[in-house]
């Protein structure tokens, strides 16, 4: 059997049938790093499940790079995941999808610490960038972290807080408010 | 909304108590017996109802699980031994008809932290989906409340470990809903396990039918008006409201629900870990197989096979979708847990001398007639027969003993469901240290062992 290619992949995603794609993902993990940019391109454009075909192709790409014995594969998806990151062509709920690939395989030492503050600044990524250095929780993570604390103000700085505490560093100030209550109902109790 | 002021009644009933407990002091320090009128068992350890007390409770999701845990505690009701003070969901359709089911004495929230303020409120009962498990499990033992909590008992490791020493440092009595363990028949198979009547088990095989497909091709869309997405969401990170993720339907996903695997390997290795005595032990090796969705939202798998390596005593552990199922026996229904109505889960164990089967593995535990005929021997040992998954739970509450499925039983079942879908996402074999309770040599399965929250929906 001839090995597949990515350009056999994307023919594959691209099929009507849902068990041609479906099969057609689940071999997409040893294509590497290399693969990932077309498999976004098509996440990005496609019809619904053809996208979510070629999504499913991106997580197994991940999930076979980061195996054991795998470094020069998992490097490879981590160059190519941190470029698709800050592209702002793809849509946000795509980068955010980046962000949590890379929280599973990234290495500490490879966090681009320009990168990692910029996204945690933007409104719509910071959250899962955040949560996504929490998991890494390295010496570099902890510290963009630290210095995004220092910038924040509100609801986001009181995350960060809760952040570094996971990550056992002591944060006194903004306490964590996830214990106090915020939402009424509009419901009334019936025969009141 | 009823977001009052209820410190009297706790207040009272604590000031109660504290005066038995003083006058009881005071009559032993003086050298006077205690009054035969005043039953020992009524002295409620601090901060505990006592036995003569009614425990208040409040329920957290009342969807479909939600409303059948409340009628399901009617004979507990109808006893005196509880009352439900408030419900809560965040879905204002499914509050309403909660309010119209338990009826004006119960407040209605939209947020369970304004019932984990609440003093007067002793007890919760948390059926959200699972995503929302250990989060309210944790906050709501930080709060000092008892805590009955559906299964599967958490989405991840830390979840799992969070849960237990929340749990051991707030000294609340847990209960985790996988009420196989209460059932009637259940008592038979473990007593006939334990007496060794199949000899030593050495393998126990489990079945259960695929996961559902959805073909439905449902696009993003807003949430509907009665839905604070949010608060569904929770502790999950942000993404758009699809209507495939709810009600009842997120338990094909795996993020929030993780599959068959989750919620009937819940119930099914529940049961095995319990008969085993196996609880506060896990496998050494995880290794799984699985077929995903052709299609849809739903991920998890469709079919599955799971192997569980145990080590010291040596025993293996298999989740099979859909396995070899056996066809199941015919009833009269006068049997301790009548006809067997969901013949389409159980497990085989398979011991040196022979096999025992049981179907089900939830609220319905049914095993074969040789296991429900056997006769126990002069000298056979006893084991612990409950008197039912709640009264359990109730007891507690009330006396402070070790419930029948707490929550480090719990969440070991729920690891076991963890690391199969672990196993499956990442496609290798797992090696997995019962101790620690933590993977080895695998960096990217450890840290998947923690998912953070999203802000303030955490841990």
């Amino acid at each position: 059997m001839e090995p597949l290619t990515l350009e056999k992949l994307l023919e594959l995603l691209k099929s009507d049938d849902p068990l041609v794609r479906r099969d057609a993902w689940l071999k997409a993990g040893p294509l590497g790093g290399d693969a990932l940019p077309s498999l976004a391109d098509l996440a990005a454009k496609a019809d619904l499940e053809i996208s979510r075909a070629a999504n499913r192709a991106m997580w197994q790409i991940v999930r076979y790079a980061g195996a054991p014995g795998r470094e020069t594969e998992r490097q490879g998806v981590v160059e190519a995941l941190g470029e698709l990151v800050v592209d702002t062509r793809l849509p946000v709920q795509l980068r955010r999808d980046v962000v949590w690939m890379l929280s599973e395989i990234i290495a500490d030492e490879e966090i681009d610490e320009s990168i990692a503050s910029s996204l945690l600044k933007d409104p719509e990524l910071q959250e899962d960038v955040r949560m996504a250095l929490q998991r890494v929780a390295g010496p570099k993570a902890v510290a963009l972290l630290k210095a995004a604390l220092n910038q924040a103000e509100g609801d986001f700085k009181a995350a960060l807080a809760c952040s570094l505490r996971k990550c056992h560093v002591a944060i006194d100030d903004p306490p964590c408010p996830k214990l106090v209550p915020q939402k009424q109902t509009r419901v009334k109790p019936v025969g009141r | 909304m009823g977001q009052r002021n209820v410190d009297g009644p706790r207040s009272q009933r604590l000031g109660r108590r504290r005066f038995l407990q003083t006058s009881v002091l005071a009559a032993t320090a003086s050298g006077v017996g205690v009054p035969e009128i005043i039953p020992r068992r009524a002295m409620a350890w601090e901060g505990q109802p006592g036995a003569n007390e009614r425990i208040t409770v409040a329920h957290i999701g009342m969807g479909g699980r939600g409303k059948g845990l409340y009628r399901e505690m009617a004979g507990l009701r109808a006893a005196g031994l509880c009352d439900h003070v408030a419900v809560c969901d965040i879905d204002e359709k499914r509050l309403e008809e909660a309010s119209r089911l338990v009826g004006p004495q119960a407040d209605v929230y939209r947020d369970y932290r304004y019932i984990l303020e609440r003093k007067d409120v002793d007890a919760v009962v948390i059926a959200t989906p699972d995503h929302w498990h250990a989060v309210q499990f944790v906050h709501a033992a930080e709060c000092g409340k008892h805590i009955y909590c559906e299964k599967p008992a958490c989405c991840t490791i830390e979840e799992g470990k969070a849960m237990v020493a929340a749990a051991r440092k707030a000294k609340i009595a847990s209960q985790i809903g996988s009420q196989g363990r209460s059932q009637p028949e259940a008592y038979l198979a473990h007593r006939y396990l334990v007496n060794g009547v199949i000899g030593r088990v050495y393998r126990v095989d489990c079945w259960h039918y695929p996961s559902p497909v959805d073909t439905s091709h449902t696009p993003d869309s807003d949430p509907p008006p009665e839905l604070d997405w949010d608060l569904w969401l929770g502790p999950l990170r942000w993404r758009p409201f699809n209507k495939r993720y709810l009600h009842g339907v997120f338990r094909w996903l795996l993020e929030s629900g993780g599959g068959q695997i989750r919620d009937r390997g819940a119930h099914v290795m529940s049961c095995a870990m319990w008969w085993m005595g196996a609880d506060g032990t896990g496998p050494v090796e995880v290794e799984a197989t699985g077929t995903p969705p052709e299609e849809g939202l739903w991920d998890s798998c469709v079919e599955m096979n799971v192997t569980y390596t145990f080590k010291n005593p040596d025993w293996i552990l298999t989740w099979n979708q859909p396995g070899e199922p056996v066809p199941p026996e015919e009833r009269t229904g006068q049997e301790p847990g009548g006809k067997i109505v969901r013949p389409g889960y159980g497990a085989v164990y398979r011991g040196e001398r022979g096999t025992m089967v049981h179907w089900g593995g939830d609220g319905g535990t049914w095993v074969e007639k040789k296991v429900r005929e056997w006769v126990p021997p002069p000298g056979a040992k006893d084991v612990y027969k409950s008197p039912g998954h709640f009264e359990d739970w109730f007891e507690g509450i009330k006396t402070g003993k070790k419930t029948i499925m707490d929550v480090e039983a719990g969440v070991g079942v729920a690891f076991l469901c963890i690391l199969g879908n672990l196993s499956y996402m990442l496609g290798r074999k797992l090696h997995w240290d019962p101790v620690k309770q933590e993977i080895i040599g695998d960096e990217q399965a450890r840290r998947l062992m923690v998912r953070p929250q999203r802000h303030p929906y955490h841990l």
